[in-house]
């Protein structure tokens, strides 16, 4: 697949807006316009030449990004649909941010605020994610409304504050808070989950592998089930995360609580029992 | 032409555009998937007044299923993309949602997506949960043996319906026995369903009637105890004629269900009484697919 590689000259001191770099954006330009392109970087408006080397086949839908760092922020955002990003290394803050589609993969680590108003596509982490994944755009209401947030290592605080659709899913730990004031959408966490999981949800649905405290909470047990919806669930999981085949085959039968009844809510935290 | 003694008929089957869909029933085990979709399928032998034409396709087994549990895959096929919303809500509805342990899923990924889930949700009460992994959305509706997992949408596709071939026989047994092997052998064809009785129709209609308030009447012509009093199309010895019809998704299904259903059917030949194939058509004025039985069966 031919594809526009750009590799990380140095080591950025501060913040490296990424959000102008996108296929889309780079589509037909010419190997020297795209080294113009203008970026953030604080106070000042550097070009991507200065930072970048740029090589690779500039009608490429498919950019890959080599050696980058936690001070790349902002990168995917905008992502559409058609076109992926190819991160070896880390990511900053507001990766992905508002992405409408395709696919971005990260080697590395995201930084806080990953994926905030995403409406499509999939962001795939291999190592961890900062705290706020899937929450809110600035000055948006509600959080994430499509789209598949998946995270080899562990999530931070407040992953899907106010989510509206989707699905987050981490195969280590999640941060506290996770899944607050949810409106809709799926979140899986196959390891443990800080304290307040689920607090203010309306709706959705947390999926926990490990047992996590709800009870003395808003939430009510509703019982032991085994949901049809969840070999669903795990079937998708299993193509996004091969990986993670053997712990998901372990969500089988669950708890289901429902709340957040201080909200009103008819969330669902569904833990796993135990085989 | 002539298949093990049987004369095959110069002639071809006349069949119609029509509206089809598939569906994937599943539940917690084979028995309890047949159940829905027999009901499903009940009362879906003719458009004529049954609104649809709809029976099993075939067996699922784990593996081929969305949700991993036994299925059974459904096909169902109607005049108009409007009738086969309505069949699809009012079946899936009243025969699926109410069978314990089901779930019901498209079973098409391409063409226009006819509603499923997304109207029989409302049986939820606002109690139901929606579900979007990937480009598919489910509704998870509280039922009282856990809760009743839909698919959002199924897909439309363009198909045929009305395939047939007849089997002219000495008697009636000897017709149902070559019926019985043409139906086992064709059920093993993917993408068509006969969904008569058995896969079998006894009662071969033409169009029209002398009565006016009816759109179709019986087959006088392939009616064995008028033989000598009407125009009969039957040769002298024709005891009983069974008809099997074939909706299919595409022709070149209904062709390969044609050719195996009467190749099973003439292997009692004539000496087990098998006189001959034919096939119903209104002079090839009326349906754009035709079905030659020769052509077919070279």
């Amino acid at each position: 697949m031919s594809r526009l590689t750009l590799t990380l000259k140095a080591h950025p001191d501060f913040a490296l807006d990424m959000s102008a770099v996108t296929p889309a954006a780079l589509l037909d330009k010419r190997l020297p316009q795209i080294r113009a392109i203008k970026l953030q970087h604080g106070r000042r408006r550097v070009a991507l030449g200065d930072w970048f080397e740029v090589e690779g086949d500039t009608k490429a839908t498919a950019l890959v990004i080599e050696s980058s760092q936690a001070s790349l922020h902002r990168v995917g955002a905008g992502l559409t649909a058609g076109t992926s990003i190819e991160v070896h290394g880390d990511c900053g803050l507001e990766t992905g941010l508002r992405m409408r589609g395709g696919v971005l993969r990260i080697s590395g680590h995201a930084g806080d605020g990953t994926g905030l108003g995403m409406r499509g596509g999939l962001i795939d982490i291999a190592g961890d994610c900062g705290d706020f994944a899937g929450g809110p755009a600035p000055g948006d209401v509600t959080g994430m409304k499509n789209g598949a947030i998946v995270v080899g290592g562990h999530l931070g605080a407040r992953a899907g504050e106010r989510m509206r659709r989707g699905l987050i899913a981490a195969g280590g730990n999640a941060g506290a808070y996770c899944g607050s004031q949810m409106v809709a959408g799926s979140i899986v966490v196959l390891g443990e989950c800080g304290e307040g999981v689920g607090s203010g949800m309306r709706r959705g649905s947390i999926v926990l592998a490990r047992p996590s405290s709800v009870a003395g909470r808003n939430f009510v047990l509703t019982g032991e089930f085994e949901l049809a919806f969840l070999p669903l669930l795990i079937s998708y999981l299993r193509e996004l995360k091969p990986e993670w085949a053997p712990r998901l085959n372990k969500l089988g039968r669950v708890s289901r609580w429902v709340g957040d009844a201080g909200n009103g809510g008819f969330g669902e935290i569904l833990i796993a029992r135990r085989r | 032409m002539k298949i093990n003694g049987v004369f095959i008929e110069d002639t071809f089957a006349e069949a119609f555009p029509m509206k089809a869909t598939r569906l994937i029933i599943t539940a917690y085990n084979s028995t309890w998937a047949n159940h829905a979709a027999n009901a499903l399928t009940g009362f879906a032998t003719s458009v004529i007044a049954c609104g649809c034409e709809a029976s099993i396709e075939r067996q699922l087994t784990r593996q081929e299923t969305p949700d991993g549990r036994p299925g059974v895959s459904v096909l169902l096929f109607a005049m108009s993309n409007k009738e086969l919303t309505k069949q699809l809500q009012n079946r899936v509805g009243q025969c699926v949602l109410t069978s314990p342990t089901s779930a019901c899923f498209g079973g098409i990924e391409t063409g226009d997506p006819l509603p499923l889930g997304k109207t029989l949700r409302y049986f939820g009460d606002g109690y139901q949960i929606s579900k979007k992994l990937g480009a598919k959305r489910y509704w998870r509706v509280p039922v009282m043996d856990g809760e009743f997992l839909c698919e959002e949408s199924t897909r439309v596709t363009k198909a045929v319906g009305g395939g047939n071939f007849l089997i002219l026989a000495e008697n009636q047994a000897q017709a149902l026995k070559a019926s019985e092997l043409a139906i086992t052998a064709m059920r093993k064809v993917r993408d068509v369903i006969m969904p008569f009785p058995g896969g079998v129709v006894r009662s071969g209609s033409k169009v029209g009637s002398r009565y006016k308030t009816l759109p179709a009447s019986t087959n006088h012509r392939y009616c064995p105890t008028l033989n000598g009093v009407v125009d009969s199309a039957l040769p002298a010895g024709v005891g009983a004629v069974l008809e099997i019809v074939i909706d299919g998704l595409t022709a070149p299904a209904i062709d390969e269900a044609t050719r195996v259903g009467i190749r099973a059917a003439c292997g009692l030949g004539r000496k087990g009484g098998i006189m001959a194939i034919s096939a119903g058509n209104y002079g090839g004025n009326l349906g754009p697919f035709h079905f030659k039985l020769r052509q077919i069966l070279k």
